[in-house]
């Protein structure tokens, strides 16, 4: 474990370079993923991007994953529908999974979690300046380290209240903090 | 009268093959028999349906009619950000001197 962390930007995994096999954040669907699943859905399925810092750049502190993804809308009442236009989908992007290294979970200085969450944001916002998307939507996964709603609780994101485990964040409000915090414009 | 000629579209077909334990193979041949079905009948018809699921999953966020209105209500009026989020991306910002 470093004691001395420079953070870099996030960048998307490169097999090549990060040390996936080293990653354990304590529950392991998240760690399975990283090391199996993440290079083989890229780009088509979803993105990786990794936390890293410049004192151990194959280290990977922590990670997230995005996917582009739609909410339904054909079966929705015509007068909200359409203000989202005539295509019958809401689109949307998954930030399918957010993970951080156990070593480096309790690290007040480090706040892992709310950099990558912030990032992922970030890269969103990004994205959808070309691509529509109107919110970011999260699956919550309940692992062998509790229930991780609180954390979205704290940054906005809304429960759903039928949908089980998922909560969303609207793109505006993401802008928002964005702004307010002077990444952008 | 015309007869429809029948059209044989060439399909190129090929093989899938999967070793599995002598009891799931069991099961999943039991599981065509109580179908009706012949165990590469009851496969090919029980992967399509789960490919198709798979897919479906992907391109579509499944949630509820409610929580859809909701999430398009909140696009509508986004809630302001709240103070954690927005010291949040303050430290991002710092730390990456940005």
């Amino acid at each position: 474990m470093l004691t001395t962390i420079t953070l870099n930007r996030t960048e998307q995994l490169d097999v090549d370079k990060h040390n996936r096999a080293g990653f354990s954040c304590g529950v392991k669907e998240l760690d399975k993923f990283l090391q199996q699943k993440a290079r083989k859905e890229s780009p088509s399925l979803s993105l990786t991007f990794v936390a890293t810092c410049a004192e151990d750049p194959a280290q990977i502190l922590g990670y997230f994953s995005l996917s582009a993804t739609n909410l339904r809308a054909d079966d929705l009442p015509d007068d909200i529908r359409k203000k989202f236009g005539q295509y019958g989908v809401v689109p949307a992007t998954l930030l399918g999974r957010l993970a951080v290294a156990e070593n480096y979970q309790r690290s007040k200085d480090l706040r892992l979690g709310e950099f990558l969450l912030i990032d992922a944001m970030f890269r969103t916002w990004n994205a959808a300046q070309s691509v529509a998307s109107f919110g970011m939507l999260v699956r919550i996964l309940k692992g062998d380290k509790g229930d991780p709603t609180p954390f979205y609780d704290r940054f906005g994101f809304i429960r759903c209240a039928q949908t089980a485990d998922s909560v969303y964040l609207p793109m505006k409000t993401s802008e928002g903090i964005l702004q307010e915090s002077g990444l952008i414009p | 009268m015309a007869t429809r000629k029948k059209v044989n579209k060439q399909v190129n077909l090929e093989r899938v093959a999967m070793r599995v334990p002598a009891a799931i193979k069991e099961k999943f041949e039991r599981a065509a028999y109580l179908k009706g079905e012949t165990f590469s009948g009851w496969a090919k018809t029980v992967l399509a349906e789960a490919a198709d699921r798979q897919i479906r999953d992907h391109e579509f966020f499944e949630m509820a009619i409610a929580d859809r209105l909701s999430f398009m209500e909140a696009v509508l009026s986004p809630p302001k950000p709240t103070r954690v989020a927005v010291d949040a991306a303050k430290r991002y910002k710092k730390v990456l001197g940005l």
